[in-house]
Formats: C-alpha cells, sequence, structure tokens
C-alpha cells in the first residue's frame, strides 16, 4: 500500500495572520513564531556590535534576519525523514507557507523578490516554500538583535568577513586572510555541546596568534535558538541561509559590500556520492547556485551590488590544509572541527571518524605529512581500518573511495560532462564564464582530489599490506573496500542480508592448489591492470619467488580451466583473477 | 557542511530477494563479479520489488514534462529563423539574470551544448517548482535527459567545445529526424531506466563491497553500475522503432502536447519494464 501523502506545513510568524482562502491552507493548525518581546519563542543575536555601527542598516535588514530565522526553525520543525518505505522523495520535499508581518511588505510581496526568496529556498532544501507578507505593527530596530560589545571595534580596519565555522576549511581562510594582513571580522554560528567550547579555544587562539602581527581578527558570535519548540528534523538545510544573512548584515555594519565562504570547491558542489543522493540530500550551503541567489537576494535587499564569494572554489580539502601548513599554523588542524555529530562529541575525540565531513577531513590530513598535523585520537572510530555497521556509513565510506576511482578512470572532462550532466549545467548557468571553461575547471579540481584520495588509501593499503596477509583487515572498513582482494575478518559478520548463498562454492576447485598456483593467485590478487606471463615472473621474483615463465604459464593454465584466473581481453593482454579466484584465497586466509 | 543524506533500503521480502541475489550472484569470467546474467536478474528482481514506483513515474510530472520538452526542442530546431525564440518560449533560455549582480542579460544564446543543457536544466527546475511537483521521479528523468543531450549533443555538434548557436542547432535538428529522435528516445528511456534501478540498488550494493563479497572492491561496484546502464540501454532499445514513428506521426498531426507526451511515456516505460522482465527471465533459463 503506497505511504500516506504528507502534509504541508504552515508557520504565521510575528503576529501574521492567514491570507489564503485555500482550503489546503485553511485545514492546516499552524505553528506560531514569534521573534520579539516576551512571548519570543525565536531568539536571534549578533554579538560583538557596537552601537555606533547600525546606522548602516537598512530596515530590510531586520526584515530579513527575521525572516531568515523563522525559515531555519521551521526547517526544524517539519519532520522529512524516518520512513522506511520507499516514497520517492514525497517527505523529503515538504510544502512550507511562510506568513511573515514585516516592516516593508510592499518590497517583500513583489512577484520579484518573494519567487526569488522561493526559488532559492527550493534549491538549497528541495523543498516547496511559498510566501506571504503582512504589515508588522511597532518593529523592533536591528539593533534589538545585536548584543553590544564594549568596545569600538574600529570598522575602518575590517576589511573582510569571513564565515566561520570552525572546520579546517573556514579556518584555512582566516589563515589565509591572517598571513597576507588583512584585518578580518569572523562571523561564527555558536554551535551546541562541547563544539562550542572547541570553536571558541580556536578563535582565542587564532586572535592570540595575529595579535602579535597587532592584526587580530574581530570575533563575531550569532545565534538562533527556538524557546519552547520540538525539533522534529535534524536535516537543517536551510541554516546557511539564516548564517550568511547574519553574515551579511555584520558586513553591512562594516561597510562592506561582500561576505565571504572559505569552502573546498569538492564540497561546495557536493556531487552525489550514490544515484538514490538526489536533490538537496548532498548539501548545497555554498554551491556557486546557492551563493548566485544569495548574492541576488542580498543585493536588492540593500540596494546596492552585494556577493556571497567562495574563495576556495578551486581547491580541494588537501589544498586547505596545505595553505594551513604552509602559512605554519598546521598546530591549529587539531583544534578545528569538522564533524557533523556534534551531539555526540567529546573534548578529547571531536570526530566521530564515519560521517562524510569525517571521511573527508582525515583524508586530506592524511595526505598531507601522513597525517602528522592531528593525532588519530581525535576520531572516536579509526576512518580507515575500523568496520562501519550501519549500511548508511558503509555507502559513505565505500562510495568516498568508488567516486574517486571512477574520477580517475575518466579520460577527460568531456566523459566527466557527460557523467555528471545535470549538476553541472546547475553550476555552469551561475558562474560568469564559458560553460566549457567552468567544466573543464571542475573536472581539474575532482582529479586532482581523487588523485590525493586515492594516494591516501594507496598508501594505506601498503602500510597494511601484512595485516591483509593475514586476513586482519576489517570487513567493512575502508581498507577493505580498496583493497579488492583476499583477507578480511572471518570473525566480522557481514550484514544479515548481504550474507552469500553459497553460491561461490561451485566456482571452487575441489582440490587445494599448489603453491604455484597460489603463488600466480596472490600476485594476481594485488595487481591493478591485467599482467602477462613475463609480469608474473617479475613480480614474484621482487617478491623472493624465482619461477619461469614455463612454470607460470602452466599454473595459469591450470588456473584457467578451475576459473580462478581469466584473460578479459585476450590471452595475449594478460590475465586477471576472477571473483571465484579472490574467492578461494579468501577462503584459505580464513583458515 | 557537506553532508550526503543517504539511505538503506526498505525491509520487504521482494527487497530481501535482490539482496539476496546481489549476495550469490554468480559473476561470469571477463569481469569479476559482474555477471551479464547475474546483473540481469538483478535488474528484473530490482524491478519487480519497486515495480509501484516504475508505474508511479508514467504519470510523475517531472518525467513527462522532461520528454515533452525533448520533443519540443528538438522540434524547435527545424526553425531556421526562430530557433532561440521558440527555444525562449519554452523557458529554455538564460534569460533569468536581469538582476544578477554579476551576470548582466546571462546568455539568452545556446552557443554551445553545455549552455543548452544548462537552460533546459533550469526550465525543468522552473517547472517544477511553479508545479510543485518535484520527486525523486522527476529527478532521475532531469538527470537522464541532461546526458542523452549531452552525450548525443557532443557527438552531433562534432566538436565538443566552442561551436557556436548554429553547430548546437544543427545537433538538435539532427535529433529531429525520425532516426534521430529514436536514438534520443532509446538513450532517455535507457537512462531512466538504469537510474531507476540503480537509484534503488545503491541503497544495497555497498554492503557488497569487499573481500569474498559479490564485489572485491570498490572498481567493481563501479564496473557493475557501468554494466547496469549498458544493459537498460539494450532493453530500452525496444523503443528505437516505434518512437520515431510516433514522433514523425503526431508531428504531422496537430503537434506533440503534454498529454501525448504522456501517452508516450507510459507505454514507453511498459515496453523498456517488459524488456528488462524479458532479458531477465532469458538469463534465468
Amino acid at each position: 500500500m503506497p505511504p500516506d501523502p504528507p502534509k504541508p506545513h504552515l508557520f504565521l510568524c510575528n503576529g501574521a495572520r492567514l491570507s489564503t482562502r485555500r482550503k489546503l491552507w485553511r485545514e492546516l493548525k499552524a505553528t506560531e513564531l514569534i521573534t520579539d518581546g516576551p512571548a519570543s519563542n525565536v531568539v536571534i543575536k549578533i554579538s560583538e556590535i557596537a552601537k555606533s555601527l547600525t546606522a548602516n542598516v537598512p530596515k530590510r535588514a531586520a526584515d530579513l534576519i527575521e525572516i531568515a530565522a523563522a525559515v531555519y526553525v521551521a526547517d526544524q520543525l517539519s519532520k522529512r525523514t524516518g520512513r522506511k518505505t520507499q516514497d520517492y522523495g514525497d517527505l523529503w520535499y515538504r510544502d512550507m507557507r511562510m506568513e511573515i508581518a514585516v516592516r516593508d511588505p510592499d518590497f517583500w510581496n513583489q512577484e520579484d523578490i518573494a519567487g526569488l526568496l522561493s526559488r532559492m529556498l527550493t534549491f538549497i532544501s528541495g523543498d516547496n516554500f511559498e510566501f506571504a507578507f503582512a504589515e508588522l505593527h511597532e518593529p523592533p530596530g536591528v539593533e534589538n538583535y545585536l548584543e553590544f560589545g564594549s568596545g569600538d571595534p574600529n570598522p575602518e580596519g575590517i576589511e573582510k568577513v569571513l564565515l566561520f565555522s570552525g572546520g579546517i576549511d573556514s579556518l584555512g581562510g582566516a589563515v589565509q586572510e591572517l598571513s597576507a594582513g588583512r584585518r578580518i571580522a569572523m562571523v561564527s554560528h555558536k554551535p551546541a555541546g562541547h563544539v562550542a567550547g572547541l570553536q571558541k579555544s580556536l578563535v582565542k587562539e587564532l586572535v592570540k596568534r595575529a595579535s602579535v602581527s597587532g592584526n587580530a581578527p574581530l570575533p563575531v558570535s550569532v545565534w538562533c535558538n527556538k524557546k519552547g519548540l520540538v525539533e522534529k528534523d535534524h536535516t537543517q538545510r536551510t541554516r546557511s541561509f539564516l548564517y550568511v544573512t547574519l553574515g551579511a548584515v555584520v558586513a553591512r555594519i562594516f561597510g562592506l559590500d561582500a561576505v565571504d565562504f572559505f569552502e573546498n570547491g569538492v564540497v561546495s558542489i557536493n556531487l552525489p556520492l550514490a544515484e538514490h543522493e538526489l536533490g538537496a540530500r548532498a548539501t548545497r550551503t555554498t554551491h556557486p547556485q546557492t551563493l548566485a541567489w544569495y548574492s541576488q537576494l542580498l543585493s536588492a535587499v540593500f540596494e546596492q551590488k552585494f556577493q556571497v564569494r567562495n574563495e576556495f572554489l578551486s581547491k580541494t580539502k588537501q589544498d586547505v590544509v596545505e595553505i594551513i601548513k604552509h602559512a605554519g599554523q598546521g598546530e591549529l588542524i587539531a583544534s578545528s572541527v569538522s564533524c557533523m555529530h556534534t551531539r555526540e562529541t567529546t573534548k578529547a575525540s571531536p570526530h566521530c571518524g564515519v560521517c562524510s565531513q569525517c571521511v573527508s577531513r582525515r583524508f586530506a590530513t592524511l595526505g598531507v605529512d601522513g597525517g602528522t598535523l592531528e593525532p588519530s585520537s581525535l576520531y572516536r572510530h579509526d576512518v580507515l581500518s575500523e568496520s562501519r555497521k550501519q549500511t548508511e556509513d558503509r555507502i559513505i565510506a565505500e562510495r568516498f573511495l568508488g567516486f574517486a576511482r571512477e574520477i580517475a578512470a575518466l579520460e577527460g572532462s568531456a566523459e566527466f560532462a557527460q557523467r555528471y550532466a545535470a549538476e553541472l549545467a546547475r553550476v555552469t548557468r551561475f558562474i560568469p564564464l564559458a560553460p566549457t571553461v567552468v567544466i573543464d575547471s571542475v573536472f581539474e579540481l575532482h582529479r586532482r582530489h581523487a588523485e590525493q584520495v586515492n594516494a591516501v588509501i594507496i598508501e594505506a593499503m601498503q602500510a597494511s599490506a601484512e595485516d591483509q596477509y593475514h586476513g586482519k583487515i576489517a570487513d567493512g572498513s575502508m581498507l577493505a573496500f580498496g583493497f579488492g582482494t583476499n583477507g578480511g575478518d572471518p570473525k566480522a559478520a557481514p550484514p544479515k542480508a548481504a550474507q552469500p548463498s553459497g553460491g561461490d562454492d561451485a566456482l571452487r576447485p575441489s582440490h587445494p592448489l599448489n603453491k604455484n598456483q597460489v603463488l600466480v593467485l596472490l600476485v594476481l590478487s594485488k595487481a591493478r591492470a591485467l599482467m602477462t606471463q613475463a609480469d608474473l615472473v617479475d613480480a614474484m621474483k621482487a617478491n623472493g619467488h624465482r619461477r619461469t615463465r614455463k612454470t607460470i604459464g602452466i599454473a595459469l593454465k591450470e588456473l584457467r580451466e578451475m576459473d580462478l584466473v581469466c584473460y578479459p581481453d585476450g590471452p595475449r593482454s594478460g590475465a586477471a583473477i576472477t571473483r571465484g579466484g579472490r574467492s578461494y584465497l579468501a577462503e584459505e586466509m580464513a583458515h | 557542511m557537506g553532508h550526503h543524506q543517504v539511505e538503506s533500503l526498505p525491509v520487504t521480502p521482494s527487497h530481501r530477494r535482490v539482496v539476496a541475489m546481489l549476495g550469490d550472484g554468480a559473476g561470469m569470467t571477463g569481469l569479476p563479479g559482474v555477471g551479464q546474467a547475474a546483473l540481469a536478474q538483478v535488474a528484473d528482481a530490482m524491478l519487480t520489488a519497486a515495480i509501484a514506483g516504475f508505474e508511479r513515474a508514467a504519470s510523475d510530472e517531472g518525467l513527462i514534462h522532461t520528454f515533452y520538452l525533448l520533443t519540443q526542442i528538438t522540434q524547435a530546431a527545424r526553425d531556421e529563423d526562430r530557433f532561440n525564440e521558440r527555444l525562449a518560449e519554452l523557458g529554455v533560455t538564460g534569460s533569468a539574470w536581469e538582476f544578477s549582480p554579476f551576470q548582466g542579460d546571462g546568455t539568452a544564446i545556446a552557443n554551445t551544448i553545455y549552455d543548452l543543457v544548462g537552460n533546459f536544466t533550469y526550465a525543468i527546475d522552473d517547472h517544477l517548482a511553479r508545479t510543485r511537483t518535484r520527486s525523486d521521479l522527476s529527478e532521475i528523468a532531469q538527470r537522464a535527459a541532461a546526458q542523452s543531450l549531452t552525450v548525443l549533443g557532443q557527438e552531433y555538434a562534432n566538436t565538443l567545445f566552442g561551436t557556436g548557436p548554429d553547430a548546437v542547432q544543427d545537433a538538435l535538428r539532427r535529433l529531429s529526424t525520425q532516426s534521430g529522435f529514436a536514438r534520443l528516445t532509446q538513450d532517455f528511456f535507457g537512462r531512466v531506466a538504469s537510474g531507476f534501478l540503480i537509484y534503488h540498488l545503491s541503497k544495497e550494493l555497498s554492503n557488497h563491497v569487499g573481500p569474498g563479497r559479490r564485489f572485491a572492491d570498490v572498481s567493481e561496484h563501479n564496473a557493475f553500475l557501468s554494466a547496469m546502464e549498458a544493459h537498460c540501454r539494450t532493453a530500452s532499445s525496444v523503443l528505437k522503432e516505434f518512437s520515431g514513428t510516433w514522433y514523425s506521426k503526431h508531428n504531422f498531426q496537430g503537434g506533440i502536447t503534454p498529454r501525448k507526451s504522456a501517452g508516450f511515456v507510459r507505454h514507453a516505460l511498459e515496453k523498456v519494464s517488459a524488456a528488462l522482465t524479458h532479458l531477465g527471465a532469458s538469463d534465468a533459463s
């Protein structure tokens, strides 16, 4: 039976009343959101701003802050995940209507502006948003949301406003700007739990180091909490809208016309890892299209050109780690936090080691100086060697490697453009360069990312060769996904549903193999390409086993007859191990 | 930041059967773990498990509109003088940037296949946002259409980059002949079918990677995905003759409408479904 269609979500903010006659909305129970006064259930604050600076902020900016906060809270109150039946996104693509009382309803109700807001949020979140704006009576000024700092932060000196999340990428941005001698304000969205403390320590350390050269950055904290409202959804795809809004308001307070994200291009474009990861399931926080929409909206609100930029669009995460290291600030990396599982974070081990952010971070740090920039104890689970128990975690880890392997195998940007045509189409249109130039650059970025990821896994595999030989590589670990050969932890049970039903037995020989045959299988199992007899002679010799071509030829022939090796491109091109051959080795190793 | 929302397969008897078939898949020599026979059976089993979704796809607004738009942009290419105007009437244009801070009026004319694919994708996004009809099925269709246009457009435009608007029009014109459209349809529905099947399978395949499993490593998993795409394009070849005839006939009989497109989509999906079942059954026997 098909699942019930999900209900739409209706929010009335700051005293607005339902203005539509449509039955769909009339029949719904609305959730009231209030951002000001004693009854407020949405609390917004920006810290460390001098009162004298608020003159730069137009009244629409206060509207924008309230709209963004209302959207952010509504996002968390509207459930979209958790259904275990196949509904093709019925629950994921939510219908949301927001009626909001604002200072300038004529502006916000313009078709261009309300439409832009909806279109922007649809891209970021995948949801259908519709807005209606009413007049807000006795509105508070923007200063209502500011917690004034004790001193004047000298706005003349601030050259850039950075959105600082406390992860490696934003740390790289801060280090790059401070190293270049620029005075920056770092706007941080205050996270929950231990992460807040860790972020605070990192900011403090950055300020301390930069103060030596008399160029201390100005930290600005922004936060938005809900009071008495229960979170029903944790995906928070609209969080960046609130974050960028608060950052943009801070930038305008300092008289600037831009705000800067620093996020590596691979994460920014965030190509899907698995085929079912459609729409905004791969986050679009700093996607080029998202930034273009933000720029467009903020330019309209501020009535002047305003840009939201990402200076690391052409960088990989490993490139960012290199930037931090070359600036002599490598030891700060261990204090940055990238993990998405913030609730389980501990001070000693802030990273889960399982989520996509942790995987990508660990590969980046391992790629620079073999991971010496951060201790492995920062991760509660070893990224490379520990087994993933949950299917979702396996998909992330396995496809992270599969994606890199796939990109590395592409012949050029034309093939890349075919494979990711729809995803690239959503990028090219929003970057003011010829599409061919954009596609070449995005391909080059991903090719470099793939090379870096593959180099890390190959090095880890080489270092684990002995464990692999003794069958000690944990099933479901990234090492197991990479090896492509026998071994594996015989004690680690595969997911129940995935247990082989014995079909492999038919491929196994009924008698044990001789030593030469086993050696040939072992060498082929480690090969990354087809091997001729001459290749096998050389490989065996390198491992201390001298065999003639004739001996190897006989072994290959016998193995071929048992279906343990094959010649995919004909005998002259070389041999490869079959799945049966791998199973045979795995069984032998297990015993 | 950079989060990926992935999920596992629902636990139903028919999905368990797919999982079991992946677990004991009998690979054939040549490409370890990717036996064509086993793959065809997996495809058939997956289709059976998700048949309600495949049937739902036949009435998915996004899929129907995507196909309709493919019929219209190819027809627009036949209009020598008003090609760009015809595209603009369909919403396949780059003029969304009227108050962009940095892009001026945008690129109203498609100079390369990539411009065309960008504008085409945007037009569908726009339609789905306006009609509130986005679903995973429409995303699969959108992805399939972008890939088909890129692959065939690159080939017909005869060069990859900087071809100019005439070459784009020429490439689309070549897809507007009976045989050209048949090829486009076969490619598109083949990609829709593989996108649909892999959409489901990708919630499980990673459980079958590693020593002693169906796929010894990530490369074999990648090879399986490629083989599945090829398999579905083989299945969609049943559309080749029928689609070209349908396209020519309806273009001469009052033109192709969204309603006619919906009828074609339903019929095409039924044919592809039957072909996948037939291929699976042939291999099983």
